[in-house]
């Protein structure tokens, strides 16, 4: 197959047997419910673009595996310039679709996994590298989305995972057989969860040896025995039940994030990547938190929907000419474009690891989702400041079509002459759907704990900056010498 | 006619409509050349149609094709002329 059509895709998802909970209820049919409909769409999308012309060099890649074209999210990064159109595919998805697109997260865990279990054969004798390139000659060949489970429920975070009192907070083994092994724990927080034919579980912490049955990583089809998604719901979902799409801000496409239970899964050995090295467990975790925090390219992408949204009801308004809108739409774009900066300097600086793979330069990834947790926020600030209040008291589109009062919210809204007032109120809707509505899930606290929160990335800055290189700098200009 | 392979750089922060570049183009050099997929064995020279400066396209597989590059609107007259002379220099 190689590359799948979008519906192709969509149909493939129709095959699978997940077991997903919303509302309290079992969810029958996935792929058309509502409220989940829009992040298929969102997907879908990764899956179209790699046919279309004006966007296949960013969407598509050469397998280094076997040398056909493949969709890029399934790709492992073979020079720096792969890292680079890794960037600007997530710009590209982020601004078409103003959503998380939720694709990324697979191909990281790939990536990091390329990585570290050739790092463990090298140290240990293993052969989990030879096990994770045929699982990847499967994914490539049939094109599949993949879920990144890193992140477990934790519990008490002062406690490592064998002190939890309840030993699940970790997904860890529970009983190892001739032919595999099961697991127990869930994953919390899984973008794109039943969006994917597959699941590739890492841990989420670096580990000691007391927690060498949690130092687990493995792969499994997203609907294999004992797994369940239960879908975490967002601020505003349920607009997507109503029949006018004008109050949903963004009509086409959305995100989802669920929590994933293991209840006691089993596990082939040849979809097992690493067993008990708890001694990798950090690399792992440090490797594809690296990746991911370049992946947030993206949001400098749903950053360029917000920013032409902003100047358009700056426009709508009559006060796109005000001297500090501007000033703070040249704002908005300089930091959006520094977003990019990051993401681009990382993967431009990347290098070849011992597996082959490139890997983003780790220091520069950090900073560039440093950046991530602080600036979106600015720039929704921004954007709402702009927006003005309408944007959180605005009637429903039904009170718009209304016989009795649909007239006064046209009259009373109204803005500049030749501006309708329903594409005034679908901006606004916009505006609000990224800034604090289902998309803010992603634009926002994604932005903010996605890969990491803030503080994750600090130490790694800290322990990655040559400090005694800076301090060498400083003291020879002040003449100090080194031996004093 | 000629015919003249078409490739795209991925479009992630074009300057230009670089479709609408391309049907502008089209219409301009419609008695000339045919656009093509750019691995059509029977295109000589490719048409590399880039968002910006960066022009990140992947044009390795050309090196033994002629490749024409445009990465702004303004590129459009110039093309133009430069792909129906292919057709001349045929001609002639
Ligand atoms: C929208 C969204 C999508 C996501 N998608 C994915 C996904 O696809 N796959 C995936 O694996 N994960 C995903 N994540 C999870 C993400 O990586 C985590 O949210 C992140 O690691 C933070 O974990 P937490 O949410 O449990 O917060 P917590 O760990 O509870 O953190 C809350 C605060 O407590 C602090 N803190 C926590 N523990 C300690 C400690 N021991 N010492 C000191 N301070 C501490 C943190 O620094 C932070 O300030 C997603 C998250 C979000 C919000
Ligand atoms: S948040 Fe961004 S990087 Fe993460 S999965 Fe979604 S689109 Fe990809």
């Amino acid at each position: 197959m190689a590359m799948m059509t979008g519906e192709q895709y969509e149909a493939s998802l129709r095959k699978l047997n997940l077991q997903v909970y919303q509302f309290g209820k079992k969810v029958e049919n996935v792929v058309d419910d509502p409220i989940i409909r829009p992040s298929m769409n969102a997907v879908k999308l990764t899956y179209e673009l790699a046919h279309q012309p004006e966007y296949e060099d960013l969407m598509t890649a050469t397998s280094h595996i076997s040398g056909k074209k493949i969709n890029r999210f399934t790709h492992i990064h073979q020079s720096t310039d792969d890292l680079v159109k890794k960037t600007k595919m997530g710009r590209l998805l982020g601004s078409l679709t103003g959503c998380c697109f939720q694709r990324c997260v697979g191909m990281d865990a790939m990536n990091a996994l390329s990585i570290v279990t050739y790092d463990i054969d090298q140290k240990l004798g293993t052969e989990y590298n030879k096990r994770f390139l045929k699982y990847l000659a499967y994914v490539q060949e049939n094109d599949l989305t993949c879920d990144g489970a890193m992140t477990d429920p934790k519990g008490d975070r002062s406690l490592p995972p064998h002190k939890q009192p309840d030993p699940d907070m970790f997904l860890h083994v529970v009983e190892e057989k001739e032919d595999g092994i099961v697991v127990r724990g869930a994953k919390a927080h899984q973008t794109g969860a039943v969006n994917s034919h597959e699941i590739i579980v890492m841990p989420t912490i670096s580990m000691r040896e007391a927690d060498a049955e949690y130092a687990v990583s493995f792969a499994l089809p997203a609907d294999a025995e004992g797994i369940t998604y239960i879908m975490g719901r967002q601020s505003c979902d349920t607009r997507k039940l109503e029949a006018g799409k004008i109050d949903r801000g963004n009509s086409l496409f959305g995100g989802h994030e669920a929590l994933v239970v293991f209840d006691d899964v089993f596990v082939p050995w040849e979809r097992v990547f690493m067993y008990k090295e708890f001694e990798f467990a950090g690399q792992l975790v440090e490797n594809f938190a690296s990746y991911h925090r370049q992946s947030y390219a993206c949001k400098a992408g749903v950053g360029d929907v917000l920013i032409g949204a902003t100047q358009t009801i700056a426009e709508y308004n009559g006060a796109a000419k005000a001297s500090h809108v501007k000033d703070k739409i040249i704002e908005m774009n300089h930091l959006n474009e520094t977003l990019f900066c990051g993401s681009v300097a990382c993967a431009c600086e990347g290098g070849k690891q011992p597996s082959g793979t490139y890997l983003v330069n780790t220091l520069l990834a950090n900073v560039c989702k440093q950046n991530v947790t602080r600036f979106p926020y600015e720039i929704a600030r921004l954007a709402q400041d702009i927006a003005g209040g309408l944007m959180v008291t605005l009637p429903s589109e039904d009170d718009f079509k209304s016989p009795e009062v649909g007239e006064w919210l046209t009259k009373y809204y109204k803005t500049c002459e030749g501006i309708s007032t329903e594409n005034r109120n679908r901006m606004l809707r916009l505006i609000e759907n990224i800034t604090l509505g289902t998309a803010a899930v992603g634009y926002l606290t994604e932005s903010m704990h996605g890969a990491g929160s803030p503080q994750a990335q600090r130490i790694m800055i800290s322990r990655q900056v040559n400090m005694a290189q800076k301090q060498k700098a400083a003291k020879q200009l002040c003449g100090i010498k080194e031996e004093e | 006619m000629v015919f003249v392979g078409l490739k795209y750089c991925g479009g992630c922060t074009p300057r230009y409509d670089r479709v609408e570049f391309v049907s502008r183009l089209k219409e301009k050099i419609a008695k000339h050349v045919r656009l093509v997929s750019y691995d059509d064995p029977r295109a000589e020279h490719v048409l590399v149609v880039v968002g910006c400066e960066s022009a990140c396209a992947e044009t390795e597989p050309f090196k033994d094709k002629t490749v024409h590059l445009a990465s702004q609107e303004e590129d459009l007259e110039r093309m133009a002329e430069t792909l129906i002379m292919l057709d001349n220099g045929n001609n002639t």
